[in-house]
């Protein structure tokens, strides 16, 4: 367990606060905006990218063995458990003791899983081993130069719009 | 028709959802502070593992047995319930949420083969959420009860969903079910029907109407009617608003020091003033207690208590612990070794219900406004990121020892499933230490 260095902040006079809100009540009323009637909320991205948030899962890639999936080290997968794979589908498997990344492959008789890397052979499932498959990847999210987030604990930056 | 679902060894699922090397062997989880075991699967159970044993004396002899250990993970076993939830109100109008791990729900007139429906709950639960379930369906919230025992007797067979709906299925179950086994029939109550000869739910219901009003209230009346088949009891859709909440925690390890005491009940009040804040209530009234540990008859026992009647009603954090450090004044003695502190806040309103004092002009804003900034920095950053200087730093000296804790998979980004590696690479990287000694 990490401890986040510790940061002490002094609050301001909170006698500010009363005053503030008297000003505020004596502030003229502008026109009213043209597009209030228009506004829409921003785009979520929660809402974009999971559709099912009760099944819905998230994994961090590590390491380069699955570089011929395009799934890079640090990366951020999304698996959605409530979607049914067909034929194609990126899913979350149990393989030799570890999560890793398939494709699912349905022929006519069986089913196989197949890696983004040629050189891996595929991987036949029997009907028993069906719960092989954790569940679907729907969204992999790549972040652009830092390929291990690390979290930022810059704190002054967050109050910065804090009224005292 | 009504349904009980529940969640089959629900902490041990838990954890093996996130570790299919798990599947199929037997796992154990211990209680807060790893004392004891509080949830075991039929694996372990079938190996004879003791419950609420205190977990040292039987975990080398778990070990042996490739018994997997679990310190209680309750970040996942909430998201994890909460998930279960929300699957089954998709499936039903009406779910009374029972327990962490049990629903009561409604089942839609549509549903026309109720042993259907029970597999479709548990085909649905599972793949969303990988969680085994059991259904119990029946005409009446104690009858499902009855079934929900009866699936789990034939879980050898496979089957997780009893349905009881005619008589004649009825009547076989009550007959085979024991009277200390019925809902909301206590050890006492059997001890007693025991002694007029009444063994089974079926012998209960046998009992005239007027003995069992006179002997056990309305209440057991109710019981009877359910069991006949007759429902009493709605769904309760909508949980009562708490009443009180609070915490306790035993510490790791037991302490004498008084300031180290201090800043673990700050610690555990600013937790509670969250929650408070979280459903939006304010505290009238608050309560700290404090008590060494009953488990060692060597040490000088103590335990007291003692309650605050707040002058404002509050959900400051500040606030909260400078009433809790008054409150600990009182009733700490030196010279003990103390196992537990905690508080609870009761007459709990909503901030607008609450009067202003006269001489006392609106205190609330900037404490209102002070506190959203420490949930919203807190939520951001990690709990108790920014905390009142009273809470301390010496956290390690106190805190809970939960040396199996598993990672909060859905709810902390930093401990989230791991793919392209073995699992014992994360089976357990929150704790320093894995192993018991």
């Amino acid at each position: 367990m990490k401890t986040p260095a510790l940061s002490l902040y002094l609050i301001d006079d909170p006698v500010a606060v009363p005053s503030l809100r008297r000003m505020d009540a004596l502030l003229p009323a502008g026109f009213p905006s043209p597009a209030d009637d228009y506004l829409e909320d921003r785009i979520d991205l929660n809402r974009e990218l999971v559709q099912n948030p009760t099944s819905t899962f998230l994994a961090r890639v590590r390491g380069d063995s699955m570089r011929d999936a395009h799934l890079q080290d640090g990366d951020l997968i999304l698996i959605d458990r409530s979607q049914v794979p067909g034929s194609g589908s990126m899913v979350l498997a149990w393989i030799d003791g570890g999560f890793t990344v398939k494709h699912l492959i349905l022929q006519k008789d069986r089913a196989l899983l197949r890696a983004a890397n040629p050189d891996y052979p595929d991987l036949e499932l029997n009907e028993e081993e069906d719960n092989r498959i954790w569940g679907v990847v729907t969204h992999v999210i790549h972040r652009e130069g830092n390929p291990t987030p690390k979290k930022n604990m810059n704190i002054e930056h967050s109050t910065q719009n804090i009224q005292h | 028709m009504k349904a009980l679902v529940d969640v089959n060894s629900f902490y041990a699922s838990c954890e093996q959802v996130f570790r299919p090397d798990l599947w199929g062997k037997p796992v154990v989880v211990l209680s807060n502070n790893d004392g004891c075991i509080i949830a075991a699967n039929r694996e372990a159970k079938a190996l004879g593992v003791p419950m609420w044993k205190p977990a040292f004396q039987v975990l080398p002899e778990l070990e042996k047995h490739g018994v997997a250990i679990f310190s209680s993970n309750y970040p996942l076993y909430g998201d994890m319930s909460k998930r279960v939830m929300e699957t089954l109100s998709t499936l039903t109008p009406a779910l009374e949420v029972y327990s962490i791990d049990e629903a009561f729900l409604e089942i839609p007139e549509v549903a026309a083969d109720l042993h259907l429906y029970g597999q479709h709950l548990r085909q649905r639960v599972h793949q969303w959420t990988g969680l085994p379930v059991g259904v119990g369906i029946a005409p009446t919230k104690a009858l499902t009860k009855v079934a929900s025992r009866m699936a789990k007797r034939e879980r050898e067979r496979n089957r997780n969903v009893f349905v009881i709906a005619d008589d004649e299925t009825r009547i076989a179950c009550l007959k085979d079910f024991q009277v200390e086994d019925i809902w909301g029939i206590g050890k006492r109550i059997a001890k007693r029907l025991h002694d007029r000869q009444v063994h089974t739910a079926w012998d209960f219901i046998q009992l005239p109407d007027v003995w069992v009003r006179k002997e056990l209230t309305v209440t057991g009346l109710r019981l009877k009617r359910e069991l006949e088949g007759i429902p009493q009891l709605d769904l309760e859709v909508t949980p009562p608003a708490k009443q009180m909440i609070g915490t306790a925690k035993s510490f790791g390890k037991n302490l004498e020091d008084k300031t180290l005491i201090k800043e673990a009940l700050a610690w555990y009040v600013a937790e509670v003033a969250v929650k408070l804040r979280k459903q939006n209530r304010i505290a009238g009234r608050m309560t700290v207690f404090l008590e060494t540990n009953r488990f060692r008859p060597e040490d000088k026992q103590y335990c007291n208590q003692t309650q605050l009647k707040l002058p404002v009603p509050t959900h400051d954090t500040p606030a909260l612990c400078h009433y809790a450090s008054l409150g600990f004044e009182r009733i700490f003695r030196p010279g003990y070794r103390y196992k537990k502190v905690g508080i609870w806040l009761s007459d709990l309103v909503v901030p607008s219900a609450v009067q202003q004092s006269l001489f006392d002009p609106d205190p609330q804003p900037r404490h209102t406004q002070l506190m959203q900034v420490m949930d919203r920095i807190n939520t951001k950053y990690g709990k108790a990121t920014l905390r009142t200087a009273s809470a301390g730093f010496r956290r390690e000296e106190w805190k809970l020892r939960q040396q199996q804790l598993s990672p909060r998979y859905t709810t902390c980004i930093d401990e989230i499933m791991q793919v392209g590696k073995p699992a014992r690479g994360h089976s357990c990287p929150r704790g320093k230490g894995s192993q018991f000694h």
